[in-house]
């Protein structure tokens, strides 16, 4: 081979080589864009369904709930009337009120558990601890008062409802706990002493692949840990540079 | 003749609240509007003794009765506030009390309906006195009892009653005369009390609880403290 032809070989292939290269990159930009936008939407996805939370929220506490207190109201006055004018549908109307005041109640139960106004007022600490507070399992709760970004907040809310939930139901547990920190990332963590299970990566189970979900759609990332017999830990961290 | 403002923006339970407090001989309602501006206009205009706030109103709809009670604290420090709330969670009733208890009362929108409740915290807000809705408590003390189950049981039958009496606002000297005790041995049985709660309490809530125990018991001592 002539010096000439084998430069000339060479420089075909430099030339396939730069065109790849070009084509890769091409490639891969276009991966990256559509990467960018796949988690924009979900990112999208997340805040219109949060914000759709909010509004039926807002709208039972100004519409059936409201309705509901005032017809409450409307009761006692009639039925303290009726007894006395000594009229015999006193107490039956006083029992009206009672079923009245349970409707409102669950009401009020199924408001809190679309939104609860506690989050959006006083942030993470207080509507986790609320959450402790009913809880049937004793769960302890650490938390500082610091506020972050509503949907960062909603992400966090719900999954660690949704880790107490599974603590509750399905571990058995007999105690969880929640911790909630913030260095340059906010992260939390949920962990019980109940019965564990094998952690299967790619079937987490409907409670653990929303915990997933949510956090994904806000750059997060999800660990959990767990075995038979030795407790489970869902923790979450979420950056919050990206977020500001 | 205790004068009552009411604050609420719902018509329909506005309208139930003024004819329950109508209803009351020794109250008159004075005005009745639909936010914090109306009830800040009929403050220039009229003499009131008590305001009656919904604890959300627009614009915000979130805590406006509570922001408006602080507020009120000093432009009209002779007016008691009650802000009437959806939420039965204690952290919204500490805010209210952050700022001093004295003419404050916290009262729940879905036991208003209850009228003798709420003539009764008219009048102790008009005194001066404060007043939580014991709902609140009870909450606070149930899910105690449920999560520590030592914390309630090391009480005394006789104790219980005491904490009980004190979940309904009372002070010492009623405590002591529904129970037939001595002054003294009502205030025994409450050092006892928070002793053995306070023992108990876990770390991220002791504060909380003994703060609205303590607030029940001696609202004035924890003004002047």
């Amino acid at each position: 081979m002539t010096p000439e032809r084998r430069s000339a070989g060479i420089l075909t292939m430099v030339g396939s080589f730069a065109i790849m290269i070009l084509i890769n990159k091409h490639l891969a930009d276009k991966v990256e864009a559509s990467l960018q936008e796949v988690r924009r939407s979900r990112e999208r996805i997340l805040a219109v369904a949060d914000e759709e939370r909010r509004r039926i929220e807002r709208d039972l506490h100004d519409g059936a709930q409201q309705r509901l207190v005032a017809l409450r109201i409307k009761l006692e006055l009639a039925s303290e009337r009726s007894a006395q004018a000594q009229l015999p549908d006193a107490e039956l109307l006083h029992q009206f009120g009672e079923d009245v005041g349970e409707a409102l109640d669950e009401v009020r139960s199924l408001a809190a558990g679309v939104y609860p106004a506690l989050l959006v007022d006083c942030g993470l600490g207080e509507a986790l601890r609320s959450v402790a507070r009913r809880s049937a399992t004793p769960v302890s709760v650490t938390a500082q008062d610091g506020r972050y970004p509503r949907q960062v907040e909603a992400v966090v809310y719900f999954s660690c409802l949704e880790a107490l939930q599974n603590a509750a139901k399905h571990a058995g547990a007999r105690s969880v706990s929640v911790v909630v920190t913030d260095d340059r990332d906010l992260r939390f963590e949920v962990r019980d002493d109940g019965c564990g299970f094998v952690v299967d990566r790619d079937d987490l189970g409907h409670g653990l692949t929303n915990i997933r979900d949510r956090l994904g759609a806000v750059g997060g990332t999800l660990q959990v840990k767990s075995r038979p017999g030795g407790g489970t830990r869902v923790a979450g961290t979420i950056p919050l540079r990206t977020l500001d | 003749m205790i004068r009552v403002a009411v604050a609420e923006d719902n018509l329909l339970v506005r309208e139930g609240i003024v004819h329950l407090l109508v209803a009351t001989p020794d109250v008159e309602v004075v005005a009745a509007c639909e936010d914090s501006d109306g009830l800040l206009e009929a403050l220039g205009r009229r003499d009131i003794d008590v305001v009656l706030t919904d604890i959300r109103m627009p614009p915000s709809g979130t805590d406006e009765g509570i922001r408006l009670a602080v507020a009120l604290r000093d432009t009209h420090p002779d007016v008691g506030v009650i802000v009437v709330s959806q939420h039965d969670d204690p952290a919204y009733a500490l805010a209210l009390f952050d700022h001093g208890s004295d003419r404050r009362g916290y009262l729940l929108k879905h036991r208003v309906h209850d009228r003798a409740q709420l003539a009764t915290a008219v009048r102790s807000v008009a005194e001066g006195g404060s007043v939580i809705d014991p709902k609140v408590v009870e909450a606070l003390v149930a899910a105690k009892t449920r999560g520590q189950a030592s914390a309630l049981t090391e009480l005394t039958p006789r104790e219980r009653e005491v904490l009980s009496e004190i979940a309904q606002g009372k002070s010492n000297a009623a405590i002591a005369e529904s129970l037939f005790l001595t002054k003294r041995a009502v205030e025994k049985h409450i050092n006892a009390i928070f002793l053995k709660l306070d023992l108990a309490f876990a770390d991220d809530v002791s504060k909380r609880v003994k703060a609205t125990l303590l607030f029940l018991a001696e609202p004035e001592a924890l003004v002047d403290g």
